[in-house]
C-alpha cells in the first residue's frame, strides 16, 4: 500500500494539476482489469510510472524547462563516474589511477570535463547546473568518508571539478558560436527544388 | 490540399483510435485501443502528452465524466475529436497517398 503511494506521488510530481489525477485513475482502472485477467500488475505499474516520468522528461527537453537541464546535468554527472571507472579500470595495469593519485585525479577531472561538454550539446545551461551537482556530489563524498583519499585530493575535486565541468561546457558553447559564425560568414547554398523550377 | 501542420506518428495513431473509441475514449481505452491494434505499448504518460499538445492545436476537446470506484474515487477524462482533428487526419492520409502514388509494387521489400 505504502509502495503504491509512492509510485503515485512520483507520477503527480511529474504531472502536477487534474491530468495526474485522471491518469493514475486510468492506471488504476487498468490495474483491476490486468489483476482480474490474472496478469501481472505490480511490474506493469512500475513500467508505466517510470516511462511516464521519461516521456515528462523527453518532453521537457524538446521545450527546455529547468526539469531537462537538471535531468541532463544528472545524467552528465552519472555518466562522469562511469566513465571514470571505466578509464580506471583500463588503466590500471599501466598505471596507478586509484582515487588519491595524480592520474586519478587527472582521469576524473577529463571525464568531469568531457561530460560538460556533451551536456551542453543538449542544453547550454546543463554544464553549469552539473557544476553544481558535482559541488555537493564531491561535499557528500568529503563529509562521509574524509578520511580515505588525502586532503589534496579533496580539495582538488572540489573546486577543478566543477570548473572542469563549466570548462567543458564552454568550450561546447564556443564551438557552437564558431559554428555559426562561419555559417553566417559564408551561408550554404540552398538547394535547388527541381519541380519548382520554372 | 491544405498544407498545415504534418500530424506526428503518435499524434496520428491517437487521432485515429478517438475515430474509433468514439464516445468511449480515455486514457486507459486509447491506451488499450492502441495496443490492440499496434502491438505498441505506449505509455499513459505519453497518451495524455499528445492529448494534451493535440488539445492545445484544437484537434480534440475533452470533458470530465463522473468518478467511480474502481478508479480509486477519480473522474475519466474524456476526449473527442473535432472537426481540426478530422482534417488533419484527412491531410495526413492524402499526403501518405500522395508520397506512395507511382512507387512500383514491392518498394517496401527492397
Amino acid at each position: 500500500m505504502k509502495q503504491r503511494a509512492l509510485k503515485d506521488r512520483l507520477l503527480s510530481r511529474v504531472f502536477p494539476g487534474p491530468r495526474s489525477e485522471e491518469m493514475l485513475g486510468d492506471l488504476s482502472e487498468e490495474s483491476a482489469l490486468r489483476f482480474r485477467m490474472g496478469t501481472s500488475v505490480r511490474g506493469w505499474y512500475w513500467s508505466q510510472v517510470f516511462r511516464s516520468i521519461l516521456t515528462a522528461a523527453a518532453m521537457s527537453a524538446r521545450h527546455g524547462r529547468w526539469l531537462s537541464t537538471a535531468g541532463i546535468a544528472t545524467a552528465a554527472y552519472v555518466t562522469a563516474g562511469v566513465v571514470e571507472y571505466l578509464a580506471q579500470m583500463a588503466l590500471k595495469n599501466y598505471v596507478d589511477v586509484r582515487p588519491g593519485t595524480v592520474a586519478g585525479a587527472l582521469i576524473g577531472l577529463a571525464a568531469l570535463a568531457a561530460a560538460g561538454f556533451a551536456a551542453a550539446r543538449w542544453q547550454r545551461t546543463a554544464s553549469f547546473v552539473m557544476a553544481g551537482i558535482a559541488v555537493l556530489g564531491i561535499v557528500a563524498l568529503i563529509s562521509i568518508d574524509a578520511g580515505s583519499v588525502p586532503r589534496w585530493y579533496q580539495l582538488t575535486f572540489l573546486f577543478a571539478g566543477p570548473l572542469s565541468s563549466c570548462a567543458g561546457g564552454m568550450l561546447k558553447t564556443r564551438r557552437r558560436s564558431a559554428v555559426r559564425a562561419r555559417r553566417w560568414k559564408f551561408p550554404a547554398p540552398r538547394p535547388e527544388m527541381p519541380h519548382k523550377r520554372r | 490540399m491544405a498544407r498545415g501542420e504534418l500530424l506526428g506518428p503518435l499524434e496520428h495513431i491517437i487521432l485515429l483510435a478517438l475515430v474509433h473509441l468514439d464516445q468511449n475514449a480515455y486514457g486507459m481505452t486509447i491506451r488499450l485501443e492502441i495496443a490492440e491494434r499496434t502491438g505498441r505499448d505506449i505509455s499513459i504518460g505519453a497518451v495524455y502528452a499528445t492529448l494534451e499538445r493535440l488539445e492545445s492545436k484544437g484537434y480534440v476537446t475533452s470533458s470530465l465524466g463522473a468518478p467511480t470506484a474502481e478508479r480509486g474515487g477519480r473522474a475519466k477524462r474524456y476526449f473527442k475529436i473535432e472537426v481540426p482533428g478530422k482534417q488533419a487526419l484527412k491531410d495526413a492520409h492524402e499526403a501518405m497517398k500522395q508520397m506512395t502514388r507511382g512507387l512500383k509494387p514491392g518498394w517496401l521489400l527492397r
